[in-house]
């Protein structure tokens, strides 16, 4: 019996002291690891997307809630003035997620560029959706087009062989256009 | 003092891990393929090992010899996780680079062996002395492993190329089975050595 406590004294109170330094030592760390994950996971297509900013769009990134679900919107700022957003969107691809940063443009509302901000689409094949050729295609898309394939009555020039792929992109980029609509007002609001 | 060197020199040859013990042999093959990546395990390997045969020898007296495997695994996987906090804050690059073997550190049986077979067993100076010497022969083997096999496998060193486009790489000692291949050539020269040294005495 004494035994037995004594074991459960010994178990318990390491594993208390172990949570507790861990927990500290997660609140300690907790916003540096978030920065270093922006960085280092969205900083490189942030950056494609958003050429030419002089500002830090990752310190400056934006939380906003749309139905429900909280986004990032990173803003590109020239002289302290909006140039650009930057929305992450994702879509079900052919190897799981696609994960598609879009930029906008905040006057007009068109797409300044896109880049695929993580895949793991065949390689040779799907995984030519991060091809500038592709890419490039969602260039100046307005507002008020929707982003489909031209098979499916869109205007744009899908990967042969990657249908799927094509398709995943098209729907996160229509998902950014969406969110992009439900934030700009709240912009406006900011800037002023 | 001898005695505390013994400790530490221990694990630098005569017990040199991973080639004497043949323990912690999973990360070995998976991280050794560039020098970055061998350096970056040795050195996180060492941290945990070296904490934790300090914390357990402190608290060796009580330490119900009945639940001792979970009480090690517990302060272990504390410290791995302290590790990767850390990795992630402040080495991220190293963090993708590692990856999935970061965690995995709690299951490297040269931990778990070393917190048994020593730090459970003696002072926490020796303790430390032990974790200290078995933690730098890890650090510099995965070196010595990445070092060949970046050079043959990918012909650069460190990310910087040293051979040019005159040597193509040898594809195959950068994949899992040229991991093998050089800890058996690593083996059998230390073994060559040590029957040397046997001889001439």
């Amino acid at each position: 019996m004494n035994d037995a406590v004594k074991m459960l004294l010994i178990v318990a109170g390491v594993t208390t002291g172990c949570g507790l330094l861990l927990s500290g030592a997660h609140d300690l760390s907790r916003e540096r690891i978030t920065m270093q994950q922006l960085r280092y996971v969205k900083g490189p297509a942030v950056r494609a997307v958003l050429e030419g900013a002089d500002n830090d769009p990752l310190a400056d990134r934006i939380e906003v809630t749309v139905a429900d679900t909280t986004v990032l919107l990173f803003p590109g700022k020239n002289d302290g003035k909006l140039t650009g957003i930057a929305i992450e969107t994702a879509a079900q691809g052919y190897g799981g997620t696609v994960n598609v940063m879009t930029g906008f443009n905040p006057e007009t509302g068109s797409c300044r560029a896109i880049a695929i901000a993580g895949a793991s689409e065949t390689p040779g094949i799907g995984s030519r959706i991060a091809d500038s050729s592709f890419t490039r295609c969602f260039k100046g898309l307005a507002c008020t087009t929707q982003a489909s394939l031209r098979i499916g009555g869109g205007t744009i020039d899908g990967i042969s062989g990657a249908t799927i792929s094509s398709r995943a992109v098209c729907g996160a980029v229509s998902k950014a256009q969406q969110l992009f609509f439900a934030v700009r007002g709240r912009l406006r609001e900011g800037e002023q | 003092m001898s005695m505390l060197y013994r400790d530490f020199i221990r694990g630098l040859w005569e017990q040199l891990p991973p080639f004497r013990l043949v323990l912690g042999l999973c990360p070995t093959l998976a991280v050794t393929a560039t020098l970055a990546g061998g350096v970056g395990m040795g050195l996180a390997t060492t941290f945990v090992l070296v904490c934790s045969n300090v914390l357990i020898s402190l608290l060796r007296p009580l330490i119900h010899p009945k639940v001792r495997i979970a009480v090690f695994i517990t302060i272990i996987a504390t410290f791995v996780v302290l590790v990767e906090m850390v990795m992630q804050a402040w080495f991220y690059p190293l963090y993708q680079l590692l990856g999935i073997f970061i965690p995995l550190i709690v299951v490297n049986c040269l931990i778990l062996g070393r917190a048994e077979a020593f730090a459970s067993k003696n002072s926490v100076v020796r303790s430390l002395a032990d974790g200290l010497g078995m933690g730098l022969g890890f650090t510099l083997s995965l070196a010595a492993i990445g070092i060949v096999r970046e050079l043959i496998g990918s012909g650069t060193l460190g990310g910087r190329t040293v051979f040019g486009a005159t040597i193509e790489p040898f594809g195959l000692i950068g994949k899992a089975p040229g991991a093998f291949i050089t800890i058996g050539c690593f083996l059998a020269i230390m073994n060559s050595i040590d029957r040397r040294k046997r001889r001439s005495r």
